[in-house]
């Protein structure tokens, strides 16, 4: 059982450490909107919120608002992630709740990147950008591989499903 | 299996992009380079123009290039993977030996697009920047680290079953 802990750790550690910065962008987004109506033209503040100027009107603040619930979706996805990983690690493979949870995480995926385009869409549309919404293909860094990664997981849950019958087939027989 | 269609169908278009891009690249840094003239080529989503040809900015494209040339390999070995998965038989050979290849694969070229980036600002605006992009979620180079320490996990995974499947023939 030993070589199976090799790629845990340095996974464990990747995971845990997006899930701390993730976090800590997510806390430093809400505090720079609180400070928002104390300084209205802090030049550093939009640059950490990530928008190009602040008015009191509904769609800038629905914009933050949902950039805002998009950054939690996120932050639970990894949060299923990590429950995945340390579910293989401790407890028997091929259980329900890793199925479950697989499948929870490749919907999760597939729809917050289809959120998180239509919220860059809107954002060009409010702050009068002309940045294109096209998918960005050079890399793995991509929409399309992102959509394609969630739908893996989705399969990954089958495949899990049926090494589950697999194995209960074999305790049977034993 | 619906999902498997549907992701079938998105890597096939995910890998013609890729080929169209690498095809179209090529092209241009080779015009380039024969026309010598300035060009911009984009690392990590950064735009760098390169304004003479030395052996730094020729070592620089190439290494850009390989980097494009892993990834492409990557998604084409994930692309197998997933044919092999429609033909009903699971926790095979090839599949183990897949997942482990392109888990590595992906940790690679995560490593070598910061070794790029790295030494493009150093050597393109001489100053030396360090760092990961963690903002834009699932497109974070950690995330795909994380996906590709994963899938070299889930390659041991489907060592075991394939055992226990062996096993289990072996019974009936």
């Amino acid at each position: 059982m030993s070589s199976f802990t090799t790629p845990l750790k340095p996974l464990k550690f990747f995971l845990n450490f997006i899930f701390i910065v993730v976090i800590a962008s997510v806390a430093l987004n809400i505090i720079g909107i609180l400070f928002i109506p104390i300084f209205p033209q802090s030049k550093i503040l939009l640059d950490i919120l990530g928008i190009t100027f602040f008015r009191w009107e509904f769609p800038v603040i629905a914009l933050i608002i949902t950039s805002i619930l998009l950054n939690l979706g996120f932050i639970f996805s990894l949060h299923v992630f990590k429950r995945i990983v340390s579910s293989l690690f401790e407890s028997e493979l091929f259980n329900r709740f890793q199925i479950s949870s697989l499948n929870l995480l490749g919907q999760l995926i597939i729809l917050l990147v289809i959120l998180k385009s239509i919220h860059i869409m809107f954002s060009n549309i409010v702050y009068g950008k002309s940045e294109d919404l096209g998918i960005h293909i050079f890399s793995f860094d991509s929409k399309f591989m992102a959509i394609c990664m969630g739908l893996f997981m989705i399969y990954l849950s089958y495949i899990f499903k049926k090494a589950k019958s697999l194995k209960e087939e074999n305790d049977l027989t034993v | 299996m619906k999902s498997l269609q549907l992701l079938k169908l998105s890597i096939d278009i995910c890998f013609i992009m890729l080929i169209i891009d690498v095809a179209f690249s090529f092209i241009t840094y080779t015009m380039f380079i024969l026309y010598g003239e300035s060009f911009t080529i984009s690392i990590n989503d950064n735009q760098k123009e390169i304004v003479d040809l030395s052996f730094s900015s020729g070592l620089l494209i190439i290494s850009n290039f390989a980097v494009t040339l892993v990834i492409t390999y990557a998604i084409y070995l994930l692309r197998k993977l997933i044919r092999s998965f429609f033909k009903n038989s699971f926790f095979i050979k090839l599949q183990i030996a897949l997942f482990r290849l392109i888990g590595q694969l992906m940790v690679l070229s995560i490593v070598l697009q910061l070794l790029v980036h790295f030494f493009s600002t150093l050597l393109l605006e001489q100053r030396v920047k360090f760092g990961f992009s963690v903002e834009s979620g699932y497109y974070s180079s950690l995330f795909i680290l994380s996906i590709g320490l994963f899938f070299i996990y889930l390659s041991k995974l489907f060592d075991k079953s394939r055992s226990l499947q062996e096993e289990n023939d072996l019974t009936v």
